[in-house]
């Protein structure tokens, strides 16, 4: 399971860079859709375009010394509203402890592909069977800055009618609590807010952050979030990731008296 | 005693007082009408009945007006010769993350300086001395003020100062050089100072906020000093120098008055000084909203403060450890539980236990400073904002003690 919460500037780069004008001009030709039919086949078959789409797919280039993990973004239905389920990492965790996520975890030798990681993270922390969901595609690769990981969303749905959380076997040693958030929760713009992190180490970068929801979704689980509603529901998600330029002025020697100079 | 003075009382009121003898009040005597075994909820019997206090009927109540470019203004009257105003805008070191921080800083210190209508800081304090007025400018994490506080005669004279300080200041060269002087020295004594509270709360906010927001430096860092330019400052006050990012409040002050100099000052008579001509001083697109967001994490810094001591006593060798937690905003409902936890928790410093009334019985004090001698102080803090808290306890010790559980 990863939730990662330091980045470098790719992954923040993503949310504001061109490869997004792009994916908008896939979906102007989209129906005005509601919240009802965002899991409809015909809305799962635009998003599957979108999530396959090479163009929109940048190829992270293989490094050694990177390692990969998969995480699984389940949409699911929870009394007839579509929703996302999340996890409350555990405290027993050495990593990103009592953080919010999406399950999944480290790519095992063992393991054929990507998905596969993802499901079988899933069935070890919430004891949901592969079987019941329908994978939908995948996203594209984001490196996380601080761990040099590079981790991979999978989209699926879980079938089989409406998800009790309650009903979930939890594993207490990694998973504290699941919990789903409705997408027109997500789609509030009431209920996001943006962060913008400044640091020594790396250029400055603006993450979206949900609130309102049982524990606040920040980070790069805010991320995925974010991307997987401008594929999904692009016409309800409106949120637009502003990131505000850092200020530069060239210090003057000359006294400029009373007048004033603007740089924009 | 008490008796001597009843009668006194008695008699100055021209009341009889025979009944009572001198030791009647008395907690000696013996028999009915000992004055302890009276609850205290009763009256003594045989006293003159008390004439209270009436409260004015006359209350005043706040007024709140909001202008159409956004501007809001609040005041209160209340009986005096004084009134106090201040605008309040929400601009502080949190709203720095695109600038080089510190311009909060640099704001405070040149505060009420050169306008086009005042030559210098003199001027603005020889005018306000003319009708008994001070003032002054508090710059925090989330919010910066512009206050004076004058005769109610001089408000005219106030508003107009208040206006030009805000909108109107003109940075002049030299004042920006004694500015960034100014910081260098505070800078240094903040370093030296062997109560770190100010270093130590800046190290807290910036380990529970990393690098977004709250986190960012209140103090401007020593390498900013010489990057600020008076161009930050205009690019960052026309960004938050908004009528909808400020409120006028005033004690003391009729809400009407208030309301049409704030009106002739702040909008009519002249523009602020970054706007080009032609333009209205109007709520713009406003900056971003940041959400801050609490990250934890930890800041440490190693320091040899053994020559801090200015006379021969050394000063104690301390090692200060703040230890934090996120609480509430001032708007969330628990907010007041950790105002409560805050007093309950109370400390402060070992030496200095103060008494009754002054947190000898707050739990840091009963159950960590009176029980392990070794820790000089443990004081408990609680910051509120916007849209977080910060809790923390603040405790020092000898270094070699850190280690004990």
């Amino acid at each position: 399971m990863i939730c990662t919460t330091h980045f470098s500037q790719h992954a923040c780069k993503l949310l504001s860079c061109k490869l997004f004008a792009k994916s908008a001009r896939l979906t102007c030709c989209v129906k005005h859709s509601t919240f009802e039919t965002l899991l409809s086949e015909e809305n799962k078959l635009r998003t599957q375009q979108l999530l396959k789409d090479p163009t929109l797919y940048k190829q992270v280039p293989l490094n050694s010394g990177r390692s990969y993990a998969a995480i699984l973004v389940p949409l699911c239905t929870v009394k007839g509203e579509p929703s996302l389920l999340y996890t409350l990492r555990s405290t027993r965790l050495t990593k990103h402890k009592g953080q919010v996520s999406f399950p999944g975890g480290n790519v095992d030798e063992k393991d054929p592909d990507i998905v596969f990681t993802a499901l079988r993270e899933t069935q070890e922390e919430l004891g949901i069977h592969p079987s019941r969901f329908e994978i939908w595609g995948r996203m594209r690769p984001l490196p996380t800055g601080s761990s040099h990981k590079i981790v991979e969303p999978v989209v699926a749905r879980l079938t089989g009618g409406d998800l009790d959380v309650s009903k979930l076997r939890l594993s207490p040693d990694e998973v504290e609590e699941a919990f789903t958030v409705s997408l027109k929760h997500l789609c509030n713009s009431a209920n996001i807010g943006a962060t913008r992190f400044r640091s020594d180490t790396s250029k400055p970068y603006t993450t979206p952050v949900f609130l309102g929801a049982p524990h606040r979704i920040w980070g790069f689980t805010a991320i995925v979030t974010h991307i997987l509603l401008t594929f999904l529901a692009p016409d309800l998600y409106k949120f637009k990731v502003v990131h505000k330029k850092a200020v530069h002025h060239r210090h003057r020697h000359q006294a400029s008296r009373g007048k004033i100079e603007n740089d924009s | 005693m008490a008796t001597r003075l009843i009668s006194r009382v008695a008699r100055l009121r021209g009341q009889r007082f025979t009944k009572i003898s001198r030791r009647s009040l008395c907690s000696g005597k013996q028999g009915e009408g000992d004055v302890t075994s009276i609850s205290l909820a009763e009256k003594l019997p045989g006293l003159p009945a008390a004439k209270y206090a009436q409260a004015t009927s006359h209350s005043y109540d706040t007024h709140v007006t909001t202008l159409d470019n956004g501007l809001r203004i609040a005041s209160e009257n209340k009986f005096g010769q004084f009134c106090t105003v201040g605008v309040l805008l929400n601009s502080g070191s949190r709203y720095e993350s695109a600038y080089p921080s510190g311009i909060i800083h640099f704001m405070e210190k040149l505060s009420f300086g050169s306008t086009p209508s005042w030559e210098d800081k003199d001027k603005i304090l020889q005018a306000l001395e003319k009708v008994g007025g001070i003032c002054d400018c508090q710059g925090s994490r989330d919010t910066l003020v512009y206050a004076a506080s004058a005769r109610t005669n001089g408000l005219d004279v106030v508003m107009k100062i208040l206006s030009d300080a805000m909108l109107r200041p003109t940075f002049p060269d030299d004042q920006m050089d004694d500015t960034r002087q100014a910081i260098l020295f505070e800078i240094e004594a903040m370093h030296m100072d062997p109560n770190p509270e100010m270093l130590l709360m800046e190290m807290i906010h910036k380990a529970a906020y990393s690098n977004n927001s709250l986190g960012l430096p209140r103090i401007c860092p020593e390498e900013n000093v010489s990057v600020i330019t008076r161009d930050h400052l205009y690019t960052y006050m026309r960004e938050h120098h908004t009528p909808d990012n400020a409120v006028i409040a005033g004690v003391g002050i009729e809400h009407d008055k208030l309301v049409s100099l704030a009106q002739r000052y702040f909008i009519d008579d002249k523009r602020p000084v970054w706007l080009p001509e032609g333009e209205q001083w109007s709520a713009g697109a406003g900056p971003p909203k940041c959400t801050s967001q609490y990250t934890g994490g930890i800041v440490q810094v190693e320091k040899d403060l053994s020559n801090v001591s200015l006379g021969p006593t050394p000063m104690p060798e301390l090692a200060h450890i703040v230890f934090g937690l996120e609480s509430c905003s001032h708007k969330d409902p628990d907010f007041i539980a950790f105002c409560v936890l805050n007093m309950m928790l109370g400390g402060g410093g070992s030496f200095s236990a103060g008494g009754p009334g002054k947190g000898m019985y707050t739990r840091l004090y009963l159950n960590v400073l009176n029980r392990y001698v070794w820790i000089e102080s443990a004081t408990a803090y609680n910051h509120a904002y916007d849209d977080s808290g910060l809790f923390c306890i603040h405790a020092s010790a000898h270094p070699s003690k850190i280690r004990q559980p």
